[in-house]
């Protein structure tokens, strides 16, 4: 018997799961796999959350920054209602500019997580969501998708679909999440974490609009984007935070709906998305079977380097 | 493109059955709950690979973890690898790497006390738990003080039962790297063991 030998045989005797085992685990991924892609995207392990809710500490970037987690104080909601109103003017400004059905998004995708290194994607996607494309071991993929649902196509013209009052963006957003805390939730994130799912009804229209955003990140028509500003500024207890970052280090303005939990984050002369980001948890707080694990939860995540391209590869 | 007329659910699980992974895979990009049938096809034995490195318990979130980041990712899945294998224990790989100090605190507890935590975490499960032999404890001393990669491509062969392609494929590393790395283990393994018998663990294994 070799060395191998005797690694194959140690804890051999480790039986396969029984099938309530992995009943949880599949739950999770239809879960997720009936919803749409949300930002919210912390992985966290079972149990973990509610420890994890206990003692959150601020964590951006690596760097913690514990005042960032205190809500701000009550007259800083006008502040917030001035800066989404100068953004929403800033953006009505810029030129409509809808790339062709044919013509290609280049992004890197940035996510910074606790525990693991940060995560970049490149990926070109044509912007009517037909194909697709990365780079795999040095070689260019390209894919046909079989729906253009979730391109920037679509992620554009539902923005462009929506009213131009504030009360009637707003009204159009509840109907997309519902208006009971059971359905918000449905709405939030497939992965975990109920605690982060909106928990009131500005919330909810605030997380449905700034999702809209996220996803029209390769383009979005200016006045639509004016309208979720002006839309969003009408939110009780919408805050703003000035001095923040994104994952790649770009300043922002982070606009929150929820005191600070999450965030998103506004560039602050262009007043365009660049990002969002997420009260991170630490590490230490979190004990499996006694044992103190380190786990990831999403902190920051940004497109980076959007480019309209005329072919996939090109940047 | 129009979507085919969808088949009654009985008749969708006997068909899927018949697809292979790359196929399951980009029916997912249409239909996403078709990915759970990647997730019955081989949950079983990565909860059991998590399992044997981390316990019963942590390795239903390894588990849970591993197919909703794989989820996410499966638009990227390259369909030209119709086995997902490699690319599911890679991305376990990774989430695993997460529990890295617990596991080096499990391996070094054995160690030292002969108890392995991570087959106590199956006492309800594993009848007549003995005191583990001196070479097992030396073996888990020997697995804790390897560097995680090392680590990761020496179980994936020995536990996971990946080739070396496959080991490659998963770590995203050459194939050259997965021999030095399982060779540099597996000389670890033996100074480890005392260096007990070295000629008879030079052969290669057959693949």
């Amino acid at each position: 018997m070799n060395d191998l030998d005797l690694v194959r045989e140690l804890r051999a005797d480790i039986p396969a799961p029984a099938p309530s085992q992995l009943a949880a685990g599949r739950c999770r991924l239809l879960a997720a796999a009936s919803r749409p892609r949300r930002y919210r995207r912390l992985a966290l392990p079972a149990g973990a959350a509610i420890a994890a809710a206990a003692v959150a500490v601020a964590v951006l970037g690596g760097t913690a920054t514990p005042s960032r987690l205190r809500p701000a104080p009550a007259g800083r909601v006008s502040l917030a209602a001035q800066i989404l109103t100068v953004a929403a003017r800033t953006v009505a400004a810029e030129p409509a500019a809808r790339p062709g059905d044919r013509q290609w998004v280049y992004a890197r995708f940035v996510q910074v997580q606790i525990g693991q290194a940060t995560q970049s994607d490149q990926e070109w996607v044509r912007f009517d969501g037909r194909q697709q494309a990365y780079v795999l071991d040095g070689q260019l993929i390209v894919h046909d998708n079989p729906s253009s649902s979730g391109g920037p196509l679509s992620s554009y013209d539902t923005l462009a679909s929506l009213p131009a009052a504030p009360s009637a963006v707003l009204a159009a957003a509840r109907d997309a999440v519902g208006s009971t805390r059971r359905e918000w939730e449905n709405w939030s994130s497939g992965s975990v974490v109920a605690e982060l799912a909106p928990r009131s009804v500005g919330e909810a229209e605030f997380d449905y609009l700034a999702q809209l955003l996220w996803d029209a990140y390769a383009a979005a028509p200016p006045a639509a984007l004016s309208h979720v500003y002006q839309a969003m500024a009408e939110i009780p207890g919408v805050t703003v935070t000035p001095g923040m970052a994104n994952a790649v280090g770009r300043a922002g303005i982070g606009v929150s709906a929820n005191g600070g939990v999450s965030w998103l984050l506004l560039d602050p002369q262009t007043y365009q998305v660049i990002g969002l980001a997420e009260k991170a948890i630490s590490p230490q707080s979190v004990k499996v079977k006694g044992t103190p694990v380190t786990f990831s939860g999403t902190v920051s995540m940004a497109w980076a380097d959007v480019a309209i391209v005329s072919a996939p590869g090109e940047r | 493109m129009t979507a085919p007329p969808r088949p009654r659910a009985e008749d969708q699980g006997a068909k899927d059955a018949r697809l292979d992974d790359a196929a399951l895979i980009e029916r997912s990009w249409r239909e996403p709950e078709a990915f759970a049938r990647l997730y019955d096809r081989h949950a079983a034995p990565i909860h059991r690979y998590a399992g044997r490195r981390l316990g019963d318990q942590i390795a239903d979130d390894v588990v849970a973890e591993t197919f909703l980041a794989a989820f996410r990712r499966r638009k990227r899945y390259d369909l030209r690898r119709r086995d997902a294998r490699p690319w599911l224990y890679g991305i376990a790989a990774n989430v695993i790497g997460k529990y890295r100090r617990a596991e080096v605190r499990m391996l070094r507890a054995f160690a030292r006390t002969g108890a392995d935590p991570v087959t106590d975490d199956y006492s309800d499960r594993i009848d007549g738990r003995v005191s583990a032999a001196a070479v097992q404890r030396d073996l888990a001393a020997a697995l804790a003080g390897l560097t995680a990669g090392d680590r990761d491509v020496l179980l994936l062969i020995a536990w996971a039962d990946l080739s070396y392609e496959e080991t490659a494929a998963a770590l995203r590393i050459p194939v050259g790297t997965v021999r030095s790395r399982l060779n540099r283990a597996r000389r670890k393994v033996r100074e480890a063991l005392g260096g007990q018998d070295p000629t008879s663990s030079n052969q290669e294994v057959p693949r």
